[in-house]
């Protein structure tokens, strides 16, 4: 169980291309189930520039990534 | 040059010539031999020639100057031995100096009487008198310009900067290992203290003693505990270093994926590497369980993929340039998912896997083709540099680069596991 926060689709866009720390990017993906965009609690906990502040205020959901492919059928 | 030589008139003793002063050749005087006195010594002989045009207090004589008329338009006389001493640098840390001969050589020559002209006859070295042989002079030893200050080699320094720029390679492995170790720093990494640097100093001298150097396209010691020192790359730092995507934990023992949305780019496309000559390797210091992808890359309209997966505690799936579908798959009864884990294409024919330096499984699969679609590690890339399956174990070493013999496999896995030990975060 993974801990993400939902993001807009303008929230998305605004981090994309945008630095955690030196050489670490956000990344910002769809979830695949009923959550739209989500970055991770380590990218919030880690970020350290001013102009991503507000992501400290999102609120945390508990997350089940998919696993795809899984198992011996992967592909 | 040396026609009619038997015409000359010899000394009385052994093969002494007798020596002619040109002045009175040409004067048209009396031949009075330079070398009248057999017993005297050959600088004796020498001195009492006197140029008139005072020519040899200007230069030491030698065969072209010899006549100061017309030698110069003509080719150089060897003479032999040459005492011009060769300095060929080694390779090694010990530079060999060069020595220079004490003694400017005495050249032999005479007035060739047939010739009207200055002679020189290399084979009477050893019959002249006082002609001495060049000798290692101790006053004239080259001071070795390339010696090397023994580096600082896993002791107590705490802070690995270079401290000398040497001016030819040494011990292998030690220039880059440095090399690399401040490019982690510069790049913010943490907490290299002198039991770290040294490992990775030894590391990288392994790597290059045993041939392993250039069978690395690329590599990663993930040093630093953080983005900023982990990315480096260790064998062209600054060149595909990594950057981090998404949720990454970074620490001492390396760097760890969330399962949801971290993976590390390397920038190295699949067309960079070699059809049938290819490995990729990572070590994982995180024992778990994850049905994803742990690295690699694969195209659909390419139709090829090379990843490798380590999953449900038993299985473990490579490709390297196949079709873009299935994996070869090894089962173990204790796999715990961590340890150093290779896929490696010997042949068009022929895929292998590795663990822990040992061999796993083959199969005689083809070869397709590669794709501009670049490496990443904690999940897979695919067309349009889409990222997908991520996992979520934890990586201290990855590298891409040629095929590995299986005793290359075994030595690379013991150099990265004893590089990971010394650090204290090996799981084999």
């Amino acid at each position: 169980m993974e801990l993400v926060a939902a993001l807009t689709i303008n929230e998305k866009d605004s981090l994309v291309g945008q630095l955690v720390q030196p050489d670490w990017y956000f990344n910002p993906r769809l979830s695949g189930d009923t959550l739209p965009w989500i970055i991770s609690e380590q990218e919030i906990n880690a970020s350290i520039y001013p102009d991503h502040i507000w992501i400290k205020d999102l609120t945390l959901v508990e997350y089940n990534p998919p696993v795809n492919p899984s198992g011996s059928t992967i592909n | 040059m040396r026609k009619n030589i038997d015409k000359r008139t010899w000394g009385v003793l052994g093969k002494m010539k007798t020596y002619y002063s040109p002045q009175k050749q040409v004067e048209g005087k009396s031949k009075t031999p330079l070398n009248a006195n057999a017993f005297d010594s050959w600088d004796v002989k020498r001195s009492r020639f006197k140029r008139i045009d005072g020519y040899e207090n200007k230069v030491p004589p030698n065969v072209q100057q010899m006549d100061g008329i017309n030698e110069s338009s003509s080719s150089p006389i060897p003479v032999s031995p040459t005492p011009t001493p060769s300095f060929t640098p080694t390779s090694t840390s010990t530079p060999t100096p060069s020595i220079t001969p004490s003694s400017t050589p005495i050249i032999d020559c005479y007035w060739d009487t047939n010739n009207d002209n200055w002679e020189n006859d290399s084979t009477l070295w050893n019959d002249c008198v006082n002609v001495p042989t060049p000798t290692p002079s101790p006053t004239n030893t080259m001071t070795p310009t390339n010696t090397m200050t023994p580096t600082n080699t896993n002791t107590s320094t705490p802070t690995p900067t270079p401290s000398i720029t040497p001016s030819t390679s040494f011990v292998s492995g030690t220039t880059e290992a440095e090399t690399y170790l401040a490019a982690v720093l510069a790049g913010g990494g943490t907490g290299l203290t002198s039991t770290i640097s040294g490992a990775t100093i030894t590391m990288f001298r392994d790597i290059m003693a045993n041939n392993l150097w250039d069978k690395l396209d690329i590599f990663y010691p993930m040093l630093g505990g953080n983005s900023g020192g982990m990315k480096v790359n260790g064998r062209n730092p600054g060149t595909n270093d990594l950057t981090f995507n998404g949720g990454w934990t970074f620490s001492n023992s390396g760097a760890t994926g969330n399962g949801t949305n971290a993976y590390a780019e390397t920038g190295y496309a699949d067309t960079n590497t070699l059809l049938n000559d290819y490995h990729q390797a990572i070590y994982s210091f995180v024992r778990n369980s994850n049905g994803n992808i742990d690295c690699g890359v694969g195209s659909a309209s390419a139709n090829t993929r090379s990843a490798m997966y380590v999953n449900e505690l038993t299985t473990f799936g490579a490709s390297a340039h196949r079709a873009n579908s299935g994996y070869i798959s090894s089962t173990y009864t204790a796999n715990t998912g961590a340890g150093l884990y290779v896929v490696d294409r010997p042949l068009s024919n022929s895929e292998k896997s590795f663990t822990n330096g040992s061999f796993s499984t083959s199969a005689a699969t083809a070869s397709t083709s590669r794709t501009s679609n670049t490496y990443v590690f904690g999940a897979r890339r695919i067309d349009n540099q889409v990222t997908e399956a991520y996992n979520n174990r934890g990586y201290c070493w990855y590298s891409i680069g040629k095929s590995l013999s299986d005793s290359q496999q075994s030595t690379l896995s013991s150099i990265i596991n004893t590089f990971q030990t010394t650090l204290n975060r090996n799981t084999y």
